[in-house]
């Protein structure tokens, strides 16, 4: 099935229609609300892998929290597979920057729990768990408690219990924000063949603009101050993508120049207004 | 919390311990034996009282009340203060009253208590669970308070409800609060029963040591108060067992 048949026959794995956010900050007596989405209209298709990028705080982080139902809009609607949704579900999953992973809990622990929350047997749980840790290469940790395992294993560990839900949409805030250069590599490698053999469904936070042409289908720029799509670009490069073969392709220093220009008007207001 | 040494040296304490009863020993025989006891008499006295048995039986009568009162107090505390926590506004509305309870001294509500219980087990069993319970769910209510909200939206992105995130969330991650919660409500329930037990109604360890003051023998109330002493070790001593049970998960380093 071509990207085309699957676009004409399914929904879209996530549509946002007219999604407004604003939030109230009490700063002492003068409390301000600050508008975080204004007016978000944005349709995932089936099996795409869509990065997001904004400069701090444009509201990327509150877009997929809404996406994930963990913040419900004041207006607009989210859709899932062309339903609409209230409250999170099992067709979405979260892979968390800080990984989310319980300090208490072992890996596998950690791994079962969403299956758990599910009333899934024990026993099964465990050997879908297993099933997604032996993958990420983690069959030797399970027993371990997550501050034994590099930056690195716990994302690995965050990934398999998003993958272990079963979730068709993976929805990833900022996941390899807090792992060394040289790892983040190998995981966007990772994440790239798993998102390839899986048919999954991405939405993917960056700071890092490299990493946000690297991994996607089509990039999505958020603008500064009010919550805008400021531009949504494809990003025309072969798969599979290594990191060493895409950085030298002319699509790819193009795209990342362009979204670098686009951007850096927004870094630059930003930097005038927080001087002033 | 007792920092962990490299190397537990037994020498240390042993020959802090020969200091102490050392000079203890000097101070007691210098000073009027109707005022105070050297070791070696307080010694003899525990010996003789042992004897007896009469310490056994008021280290008994205290141990009921003690243990029966503090595990009702862990019983309702636990509980109760998840339930503080997890619901802020009741929290808002209780905390407090059970500041002002907390922090209100326990012989001021001696006469009430006699009121309400009068002056036998019942009413030092109150005594013991009231002030227990209240230390332990205040604690217990602000380490469910102070939950990480990004493990919290972890669960609740994976649908947890109430109940799941109480049980995987909130009370792991109150626990070195609640072990904090049972070592003050601990202290809180010797002292509780002792206060009991010498101004409600005589018995006990507590009544031993009134006894001995009214009986000018105050090698008898150091017997009592070294009994009182090691309960209290024996009691903070298990606390920590169950406070390395709980934090196996995080490791030497933190």
């Amino acid at each position: 099935m071509t990207n085309a048949t699957i676009r004409n026959t399914h929904p879209p794995a996530i549509e946002l229609k007219g999604i407004r956010k604003s939030f109230v900050l009490s700063e002492g007596r003068n409390a301000r609300t600050v508008m975080a989405l204004d007016g978000i209209d944005l349709a995932i298709n089936q099996h795409e892998f869509v990065t997001i990028i904004g400069p701090s705080g444009c509201g990327k982080t509150t877009l997929l929290r809404v996406m994930a139902s963990l913040i419900l809009p004041d207006a607009g609607d989210v859709l899932v597979d062309g339903a609409p949704v209230s409250e999170p579900g099992t067709k979405r999953a979260m892979v968390f920057q800080t990984f989310g992973l319980f300090p208490w809990k072992t890996v596998i622990d950690n791994v079962t729990f969403p299956l758990m929350v599910r009333k899934l047997p024990a026993a099964k749980a465990r050997e879908i768990a297993m099933e997604h840790l032996v993958r990420v290469g983690l069959e030797k940790f399970v027993d371990a408690h997550p501050h034994q395992l590099s930056g690195g294993m716990q994302q690995r560990v965050g990934l398999s219990r998003a993958l272990a839900t079963g979730a068709d949409v993976l929805l990833m805030d900022e996941p390899f924000g807090a792992i060394d250069a040289q790892t983040r590599e190998f995981m966007q490698e990772e994440l790239m063949r798993i998102w390839q053999e899986e048919q999954k469904t991405v939405i993917f936070i960056t700071h890092d603009l490299d990493e946000a042409v690297m991994l996607a289908d089509r990039v999505l720029l958020m603008s500064r101050g009010p919550g805008r799509v400021r531009e949504i670009i494809d990003v025309d490069l072969p798969r599979p993508r290594t990191d060493y073969d895409v950085r030298v392709r002319k699509n790819f220093t193009e795209t990342r120049s362009h979204l670098w220009n686009l951007l850096r008007n927004d870094l630059v207001e930003q930097r005038a207004e927080e001087t002033t | 919390m007792p920092s962990r040494l490299t190397k537990p040296s037994v020498w240390l304490p042993i020959l802090s311990l020969v200091l102490v009863l050392g000079g203890w020993e000097v101070v007691g025989r210098s000073i009027d034996p109707l005022l105070f006891a050297p070791p070696s008499a307080v010694a003899a006295t525990l010996a003789s009282l042992l004897a007896t048995g009469e310490l056994q039986a008021a280290a008994q009568v205290t141990m009921k009340a003690l243990f029966l009162g503090y595990a009702l107090a862990i019983i309702a505390g636990i509980p109760f203060g998840v339930l503080m926590g997890a619901l802020p506004r009741l929290g808002d509305i209780l905390q407090p009253y059970l500041y002002a309870i907390f922090s209100t001294p326990r012989v001021v509500v001696v006469p009430l208590i006699i009121v309400w219980f009068g002056i036998g087990f019942e009413a030092r069993l109150f005594l013991v669970f009231f002030w227990s319970a209240i230390a332990i769910s205040v604690n217990t209510a602000q380490g469910v308070r102070h939950a990480r909200p990004d493990l919290v939206e972890v669960a609740r992105s994976f649908r947890a409800n109430r109940i799941e995130m109480a049980r995987h969330v909130l009370i792991p991650g109150a626990i070195p609060f609640v072990v904090a919660g049972l070592r003050i409500g601990a202290e809180r329930a010797i002292v509780g029963v002792i206060i009991g037990e010498m101004f409600l109604q005589i018995v006990g360890l507590g009544g031993v040591i009134q006894k001995g003051s009214v009986e000018l023998l105050p090698a008898k109330m150091l017997s009592a108060v070294m009994v009182i002493a090691v309960l209290g070790t024996i009691i903070v001593t298990m606390l920590d067992l169950v406070e390395k049970r709980f934090q196996s998960w995080r490791g030497e380093s933190t």
